[in-house]
Formats: C-alpha cells, structure tokens, sequence
C-alpha cells in the first residue's frame, strides 16, 4: 500500500521510501522508515495532500505520496 | 572603550528569528511565517551594558545539505570562517518543534559553530503543557540554552546577558559525518529526558479549523478570492481619505509659496515643476501603504503557504509549481523582491518561467497610474451598495495580469524542454496572529523606501520636465526673454510631437507621449511627469490634477482605456531589468521580456483605442 492511497484521519508506518531526494528531504523533518505517518487532509483538488510525521505537518503531491510504501495501522 | 561582537542568528523556517532580531535591534526587517521569505542578508546593531552586538538574520534552513539557491546562500553565511564572520551564534528554535530544530542545530554544532541555543514561542509551548528542562538539555548539549518569547519580548534580558557573557573562542571546523538517522535517535532519546507534558491537557491543533475552511473545496477557492477583492476594496476604499488630505495639504502648500515667493523662475519651478510631480507620487502613498499592510498580515499569518497548497494544481497546468504563487502574489507589492524570491525554487527551468511572467503581476508602482486612470473613466461610487467601481476595476485589473501571465507562462512551457519534475514539499506552519511591531515596522520600512527611491527618480525628472517644457529653442534668441514658452513652443513640446506619430494610433497626444518616456526608468513616474505637464500648460489653474484631466481636452475615455492597457504590460521599469539581469546571468533574457511584453502592449493598447473612439 502506498501512503497516496491511505484515507484521511488514518495513522500508517513508513515501510519504504522509494525516492532517493524525497526520503533526503523527509529525513530532514526526522521522517524515516518505520516512522509513524498520518494523512491531515487535502488542497481541495485532492492534490497535494497534508501529513503529519514527527511532529511536523508536510505538504505533498499525491504522486510523490505514491512513492511512500505504508504499513497501515488499524 | 566599548568592544563590537558579531553574532549571528540561525534556525529554521518560521521559527521566530525575524522577529528576534527586530526586538533586538529595532531595526527595520521582515519577518515571515512561510519557508524562505528571508532571501537577503540583514543586519543590525544593539547595546546592551557597554558592548556593542552586531547582529545578522540568516535565511531560515532545516540541514547544512542546501537544495535552493536559497538555502546555500544561508549555508554559505553558516560555514564561512573567514575573519569577519560572526563570531557565534544564536540559535533560535521553536519550542514546540524542538525535535525538527534540533537536527540543524547538532548539524551546526558537528561543524564547529559555537552557539546559545535559543528556545522562542516559550508561550506556545507553556500553553500546550510542554514544559522543557533547560538545565538538562543544555548539560547535554554542552551550550547555553534560554528560553523566551520574542513576539512578547519575553526573556530577552536573559538571553543578552548570555551573549554577554558568551566566550571568545576561536572557531573550530569539523568534518559532517552525522546522519540524519543516529542525529534523530539521538535528539529522541534527549527529548524523552528534558520534555515533560501536564497529562490532563490533550492539544488540538486550532490551525486544523482553519484549514477545514481554506483548503475547503468551494469555500476555499471562495476566500482565496475573497481575501483578493477585499485586499484592492480596501486598498481603494481606505486610501481615500489620507488621499484627500495629502492632496489639498500640496494644493495649500503651492498657494503659500505663491504668495510668499517673488514671481520668478524659482518660484515657478517649484509651484509648476516640483510640487505637482511629488504630490502626484505621494498621493498615492496611502495605497501603496495599505497593500503591503495586507500582503504582510497574509504572509505572517500563514495563510500564504495555504494559497500555495490552493494553487499548486492550478500552476501545474500552466507548467509552474505551486511555489511560484509566492513569488507571484509578492508581485503585486513589487516585481524586484518577486523575482528575489524565485530563488527557492529548485528547478531551474520553473524559476525562469516564474521570473519571466512576474512582470505581468500588477506592481505597487503600476497602482498610482491605474488609480489615476480609472479615478478619471469611473466614479467613485458604488454599486449595489457595496462594490465600488473602481475597486471593482482595480481587481479587474489586476486580474487581467495575472491571466497574462498564466498564458505566457503556457506559452514559454511549451518552447522550453521539459526537465524532470520539482520535488514539492513544503512544511506548512500553523496559523499565527502577526506580530504587529513587526507588520507596521515593516510596512513603514516599504513605505519609506518607495519614496526615497521613487522619490528621487521622480524629483530629478520633475525638474528635468520643467525645464525642458519651459524653455525652448525660442529662449535662446535674441530679445524674446519678455513672454513665456508656450509649452508646444517648448523642448519637451517639441520632442513630444516628434513621437506623436507613433503613439497617435493608440489615441495619445504628445503630452501623454512626454510622460510615457519620462517613465520609461519607473511607472509611476508617469502620474508625476502628466500632473507637472497639465499643469504647466495652465499655470493659473488651480484645480486637482483629476478635475483637469477629466475636462475636454484632458484624456479621454478611450485613450485612458488603451493607457491602462499599456502600462498593464509594459515592463516600464529599469531596476526590474537589472534584477532580471543579475539573476538569470546576462541580458539575453530581460531583452526578451522586455520586447515581448513592449509588443504586447502596444498592440493591446491600439485595440482598446481603435475599439473605444
């Protein structure tokens, strides 16, 4: 599952990064693998999507979102 | 004898450092609530018990590993060791993103940087229940920690008797070997010890309210444009007042110095030439005033990076990214600090596009010629009770130069190659009351400098303009000393009618053709260049420059028409081509800009008159 496909409100772990530049960038706010995500919401055209991790809130397009591998928590 | 120490401040985006080094030194300087917004070097100076502080704000950063132009100007200021880098520094975090902070700061001091680390918007941590042990985190980080809120000037006493007592030490350098993952192990497990919570108190985001109303699919668009027409209503509407008084203050002045001066050319330079060309400028001053007061409060309050999230999708269709909206919406203050802060985006190709059709952003320097104009075709009334039809105008304008901009941003993305897409990410702050100090401290710093720099174009044109229309090849044979110039007599009457054939099909006479060229080096030169001119064909006339250019023989609708469209595209402004100049790394591209947008307005402007009369 990929974190563009995680519902809003919904808490997922980072299994995989599967960019190089965006898992450097994340790193930065101390997001890496394993780290707990949750999605906040959207910019109104569904794109880009609001997350929250580390205590940091982050947006991002949904196609850079799809290159984020999740584990999804229930 | 009183010793100089330089420090500087470093932290990350949004963490308060603007606002620091303003209470700190008083000194004028922006402070922003979106990443990247501090592009410049600025520095300032304060005492504190008989040692002198020479303080710099560096750009806001999250690692030393720069992406942007803009960011490696701020890493650049971090590592330089040469003799006259600062000293030390203070670095500023927010207490309630301490663990973010931390990463540039165990970064920095990996590098050597001997630092006071600087815990600010103590408050907001406070009133979550974030208490944070100083003691411990600064034994553990082995440097002076503090804590304080510098929008409240909260715990600046503390934090100047730390830099006073801060040691001279030489500075080290140091290899980066840290990576993110161990620096944030290491930071977790210190903030497990120092941060402690009040468990009863569960936070909720106050930001997340607001954003279920701004990033709302209708609503949200619905304020986006809302806050924009509002914004030029207001600008209008507000402005009017100081307008008028600054208006009969110069007409009093004029009177004054008519009966107080002998009849002479310095009397008549002064009453023709110089007052009606400053007045023209400083009229306009409430507005240009009351936008950047608006555009700062959108800035600081964080609602700016919610217009980015709005328009990101908008902006991908026309090739940009949503962080050209920044840059675009700066515009509407001034194309110069636009184009500057293009330089945090990272794709080189989407920061030329971006500086190419900043122009076409309706400028602070646009706003006094527009206002003229439309002040002359509408009236100052309104319509169904609320919307006033020159604000209603204003925003049509302003509109109009957004759309040619998106279009020429459409047109260069399809003759340009494509390189690989910009990574967005953007940190999106919480919603923040701004600072006022800070917003009217900053807001009179604009001010100030339109004027310094508008006004001393403008002075020099000013008098150029009246000697150039009261004196003509006449003057200068014999026995002909007794009358005046006729102004179509004059040099400047002269030339104007040497181009007359050329604005003539855009419906100008020679008099608008004297003021176009006079504003050739900034626009709203123009407003001062027509007022000087009408008012030297007719020296006795003592009406406002609005009630003279409304009568026959004045400008007409429909050459004020194809004005307003002409200065709508036309890169009327010298300093902008040089800023072109400077960031792009040659003239090749601000000659492009400037014939391309030349023809535009040209043809734009012969439309409108060829439509209109």
């Amino acid at each position: 599952m990929n974190l563009s496909d995680l519902h809003r409100g919904k808490e997922a772990t980072i299994a995989e990064i599967h960019e190089e530049v965006l898992a450097l960038r994340l790193q930065e706010f101390g997001i890496f693998a394993g780290s707990l995500i949750r999605i906040t919401g959207c910019a109104p055209s569904g794109c880009p999507i609001m997350l929250e991790a580390g205590g940091t809130r982050i947006g991002l397009r949904r196609e850079q979102a799809a290159l984020i591998k999740i584990s999804p928590l229930d | 004898m009183t010793e100089t120490r330089r420090f500087a401040l470093a932290g990350n985006p949004n963490s308060g450092k603007s606002t620091l080094f303003n209470v700190l030194t008083g000194m004028h300087q922006k402070t922003g609530n979106l990443p990247g917004v501090t592009v410049e070097k600025k520095t300032g100076k304060f005492r504190f018990r008989n040692t002198l502080f020479a303080v710099e704000d560096i750009p806001g950063i999250y690692s030393l590993n720069p992406r942007t132009a803009d960011e490696r100007i701020a890493v650049d200021l971090i590592l330089d060791d040469s003799p006259n880098a600062p000293e030390f520094f203070v670095f500023v975090a927010d207490s309630t993103q301490l663990r973010k902070s931390l990463y540039l700061f165990l970064q920095m001091q990996e590098a050597g940087c001997p630092m006071i680390l600087a815990l600010n918007m103590y408050d907001m941590a406070e009133k979550r229940g974030l208490q944070i042990d100083t003691e411990i985190l600064g034994r553990e980080l082995g440097v002076p920690v503090t804590v304080l809120t510098a929008s409240k000037s909260k715990g600046l006493e503390e934090l100047q008797e730390q830099l006073h007592d801060f040691p001279a030490r030489p500075r080290r350098t140091g290899a980066l070997e840290l990576d993110a993952e161990s620096a944030f192990k290491r930071i977790d497990k210190l903030l497990e010890k120092v941060q402690s919570w009040k468990a009863n108190r569960i936070f909720q985001r106050s930001s997340d309210r607001w954003d279920r109303l701004f990033l709302h699919p209708v609503w949200g668009y619905v304020c986006f444009f809302l806050i924009l027409f509002l914004t030029f209503q207001g600008v209008f509407f507000l402005a009017e007042f100081p307008r008028s008084w600054i208006e009969s203050g110069f007409l009093f002045t004029a009177e004054k110095l008519e009966e107080l001066l002998p009849i002479g050319p310095i009397r008549d330079l002064l009453v023709n030439g110089i007052l009606p060309g400053l007045s023209g400028v400083l009229m306009f001053l409430p507005q240009i005033a009351l936008l950047f007061l608006f555009l700062i409060i959108l800035e600081d309050s964080g609602y700016m990076v919610r217009a980015t999230l709005l328009m990101d999708k908008v902006m991908r269709r026309a090739g940009l990214n949503g962080r050209s909206v920044i840059p675009m919406i700066s515009g509407v203050a001034c194309a110069i600090p636009a184009i500057m802060a293009t330089r945090t985006i990272s794709q080189p190709r989407d920061r030329l596009i971006t500086m190419f059709i900043i122009p076409f952003i309706s400028c602070s320097a646009r706003l006094p010629v527009f206002i003229l104009l439309v002040s002359l075709i509408l009236p100052n009334e309104r319509f169904l009770g609320v919307f006033n039809y020159q604000g209603l105008a204003l925003t049509g304008l302003y509109l109009a130069g957004f759309i040619a901009a998106f279009l020429t941003a459409i047109l260069l993305n399809r003759g340009m190659k494509k390189t690989r897409q910009d990574l967005f990410l953007m940190e999106i702050p919480e919603y923040r009351l701004p600072h006022w100090p800070v917003v009217m401290r900053h807001v009179g710093n604009r001010c100030m400098s339109f004027m310094s720099e508008a006004g001393k174009v403008i002075l020099a044109v000013s008098i150029l303009l009246w000697a150039l229309s009261n004196y003509g090849p006449a003057d200068f044979r014999e026995g002909s000393h007794e009358t005046r110039t006729p102004l179509e007599e004059s040099f400047a009457g002269i030339g104007g009618k040497f181009i007359e054939p050329v604005i003539k099909p855009l419906g100008y006479d020679w008099k608008i053709g004297i003021a176009i060229v006079s504003s050739f080096a900034a626009r709203e030169v123009f407003v001062g260049s027509i007022s000087t001119l009408y008012h030297l064909e007719d020296p006795e006339d003592k009406e406002g420059i609005l009630t003279i250019l409304g009568r026959p023989g004045g400008i007409s609708t429909a050459s004020a028409v194809s004005l307003l469209f002409f200065y709508l595209f036309a890169l009327q402004c010298a300093s902008t081509l040089v800023v072109m100049k400077r960031e792009t790394g040659g003239w090749k591209w601000p000659v492009i800009q400037f014939s391309f947008m030349a023809c535009l307005a040209y043809l734009s402007a012969w439309a409108a008159f060829q439509l209109l009369s």
